[in-house]
């Protein structure tokens, strides 16, 4: 007894002793924190931008893309390298999003920060709130290194908008996707079902195109089974919104979110719609056949393409169907550069930045990756024009930009989207009723977001 | 009777090979879909022989990622941090189980509550130690933090503690000293938990991910589960080609565990004096 006792008691003191070891080590970065934001960032007067790079500098930029987005990503660094008397792009790859995320979190607390990373929106307001990103706001305006009105306005709108916090611009748009529908066109065909523009000829098409097929049952919808993940699609074509980002007011337990999702949960229960379950992704069951019309991530489209031309589906893609408005949310990350670089390096960050994004690289980088390009004049360009009309559904994406919306930039935006999702997933499982299931998701809300 | 011993016999085989079947199935499944199309990879049911053989997956699937460089990589780390691991282990086993000192249980009591802290809480402090070190990226970082074992040690602590003390006696009587002790005699006949112990430090090494991935930046640095990510992308995996990569990356585990084998099964039926 005795033993177990004092056992016990080292176990806590173990655990005390590893606990007041973080401790120390958050303090002591916090207090480098405030030294190193203390020297200040700013470098630039009405003259512009002053520090010129006359010496080599080499630079990290962290990312998570793989495979053929990552053989792209190197074309254009290369190109970038190779065109630079003295900067050099050095490309490290951090695994997945999450890893990167996870890394950067931790480079940032160890003070050994890349001069740039990929990001989602939500992060790059976190790192605002700990004061870790640069503003390119002067970049983008100075007279030598910056942007004209036009070459700024030539960013697609919607992407320069999810890329500004209070007027100032702390990253710029890099792999954009969106959410298109797929179809089976001999499907479709075959039920003489036209392609559905709005909610109600999507719920008809569904009815309709559930159907048997060759001994095997076919459902009409197929969503992902992030689809709760993604809910906010459904409520701003419902009119609504998900989460009013001035006010942080989680807003999906509104009429339009209760409409939305009668409308989703409507045609789960009634047969006519189902997630991907166990397939994981719909791209599975839509090239096999099993379903007919499939919501998805427009970054799905090669792994639709090729199971396609093996099981020989005949496939198209559209825009989404209207509810009581267009409106499409469109993801991906960013590019945004930290404060911890030196003048130098923030000035080569942007430049490679510039290059990165000009019209003929994203054009390029749309073209190889099947995200879209974030420059209006590179859907002219001839690479991608060229490029759409031997992959038309590439093209579906850009029909979307001006009904395109983001998801909220909120910290903890994540933690918020997954905690409501679990509500909404019990409604579709026939767990709650639509009521209650909202009901619950404003409670997890309010619980995250502390309201 | 012999008729009866026959029977039994046949169907405790019957059992086993159901079982094994059953444990080989995700095996199966890795090897199968390696060699598929991916138009066959989501056919529901499943296929478990492809239609015809892409052997090509393999080669694509090696030139997805810098792959040789991170077989050396995961051999170096592997083979290193399992022997710093056995020495490690060696010496501290010993201490806590026959040498008397002030404040060894105490000690003892203490590395045991480290292991109830989850490794995640520990994942930025340690990058943070080892980025004031100046570590990152490089094989210290890879190697050095994974050369102790709390539950190795405990384990190996059991097994000496299971040891006769008369065959200390008898050596100290002859004049042998503790260090020689240790090494000709606790060693050897601790020969099957050691093996025990170097294969799941192996194994676990070989699969680490998340700790690799984290304490390198350049792919020179990376290991071959960290190759592994190539074949997935926010949209989706390409399973033909992860498991073509799967299947090369296990087999040395595989080697390695079938020559290790006899071993492991000794060390449950044997202990140091025989009977």
């Amino acid at each position: 007894m005795k033993k177990i006792f004092l056992f016990m008691l080292m176990a806590l003191l173990a655990a005390v002793l590893v606990a007041c070891g973080n401790d120390d080590s958050d303090s002591a970065s916090a207090k480098e924190e405030s030294n190193s934001n203390a020297e200040g960032n700013t470098t630039e007067n009405s003259e512009g931008i002053k520090t010129v790079i006359d010496s080599p500098i080499e630079i990290e930029f962290w990312h998570a893309m793989s495979g053929g987005h990552e053989e792209a990503l190197t074309k254009i660094t290369d190109d970038f390298n190779a065109s630079q008397e003295n900067i050099t792009v050095k490309l490290v790859n951090q695994g997945s999003y999450d890893d990167l995320s996870q890394k950067v979190m931790a480079a940032a607390k160890a003070k050994n920060l890349p001069v740039m990373s990929q990001a989602y929106e939500d992060w790059i307001t976190e790192y605002l709130d700990n004061d870790l990103v640069t503003d390119l706001t002067p970049y983008v305006n100075d007279p030598k290194y910056g942007w004209s009105e036009e070459e700024l306005n030539d960013i697609v709108e919607i992407f320069r908008k999810s890329n500004t916090w209070d007027g100032k611009f702390y990253s710029m748009p890099f792999n954009k996707s969106t959410r298109i529908m797929f179809y089976n066109k001999d499907y479709l065909e075959e039920a003489e079902v036209e392609v559905p523009t709005t909610w109600e000829e999507l719920r008809t098409a569904s009815e309709k195109l559930t159907m048997e097929k060759d001994g095997k049952k076919v459902i009409g919808l197929g969503l992902e089974n992030s689809v709760t993940l993604e809910f906010n699609q459904w409520v701003e074509q419902a009119g609504g919104e998900y989460l009013d980002e001035e006010t942080g007011e989680f807003k999906l337990n509104s009429p339009e979110g209760k409409e939305a999702l009668e409308f989703v949960n409507g045609m789960i229960q009634d047969g006519i719609a189902r997630t991907a379950g166990e397939d994981g992704y719909m791209s599975g069951p839509f090239t096999r056949g099993d379903v007919a019309l499939y919501i998805g991530s427009s970054a799905g489209i090669p792994y639709v393409a090729d199971p396609a031309k093996e099981t020989g589906i005949n496939w198209s893609a559209a825009v989404l169907p209207a509810g009581k408005e267009a409106a499409t949310p469109f993801a991906g990350t960013n590019v945004t550069v930290f404060n911890s670089a030196t003048d130098e390096e923030k000035l080569a960050a942007w430049e490679f930045t510039k290059f990165l994004i000009n019209t003929e690289n994203t054009a390029y980088w749309a073209s190889k990756t099947g995200y879209l390009p974030v420059r209006y004049t590179a859907l002219e360009s001839d690479e991608w024009v060229a490029y759409k009309e031997e992959n038309p559904v590439y093209g579906v994406g850009e029909q979307q930009f001006d009904a395109g919306f983001y998801d909220p930039r909120v910290v903890g935006a994540n933690e918020l989207k997954n905690a409501v999702a679990k509500e909404l997933d019990k409604v579709l499982l026939g767990e709650l009723s639509v009521e209650e299931g909202l009901e619950a998701a404003q409670e997890a809300a309010d619980n995250i977001l502390g309201n | 009777m012999p008729k009866k011993a026959a029977l039994s016999k046949g169907f405790i085989y019957l059992t086993l090979t159901l079982g094994s079947l059953l444990m080989l199935l995700p095996f199966i499944w890795m090897l199968g879909t390696s060699l598929k199309s991916s138009g066959e990879v989501m056919m529901m049911p499943p296929v478990w022989v492809p239609s015809d053989w892409k052997w090509e997956n393999y080669a694509t699937a090696w030139e997805m990622a810098p792959f040789a460089r991170y077989t050396v990589n995961s051999f170096i780390v592997t083979i290193l941090s399992t022997i710093g691991e056995l020495l490690t282990t060696i010496l501290a086993a010993y201490a806590f189980s026959r040498i008397s000192f002030y404040g060894r249980d105490l000690v003892f009591a203490v590395l045991l509550g480290t292991m109830m802290v989850p490794g995640e809480v520990l994942l930025i402090p340690n990058f943070v130690t080892l980025s004031n070190l100046g570590w990152i990226d490089r094989y210290e970082a890879l190697i050095i933090p994974w050369t102790a074992s709390i539950f190795s040690i405990f384990l190996l602590r059991q097994f000496f503690l299971g040891i006769p003390k008369e065959l200390s006696y008898a050596a100290k009587v002859d004049g042998c000293n503790n260090f020689r002790f240790l090494w000709t005699i606790m060693v050897p006949l601790a020969k099957p938990a050691l093996i025990t112990i170097a294969l799941l430090k192996a194994i676990g090494s070989w699969n680490a991910f998340l700790w690799p991935l984290i304490v390198t930046q350049s792919k020179e640095m990376r290991t071959l589960p960290v190759g592994l990510t190539s074949f997935s992308t926010e949209a989706g995996t390409v399973y033909e080609l992860l498991m073509a990569a799967s299947t090369m990356i296990i087999l040395p585990m595989i080697v390695l565990y079938l020559i290790l084998q006899k071993y492991i099964i000794e060390g449950v039926a044997r202990s140091g004096i025989k009977g």
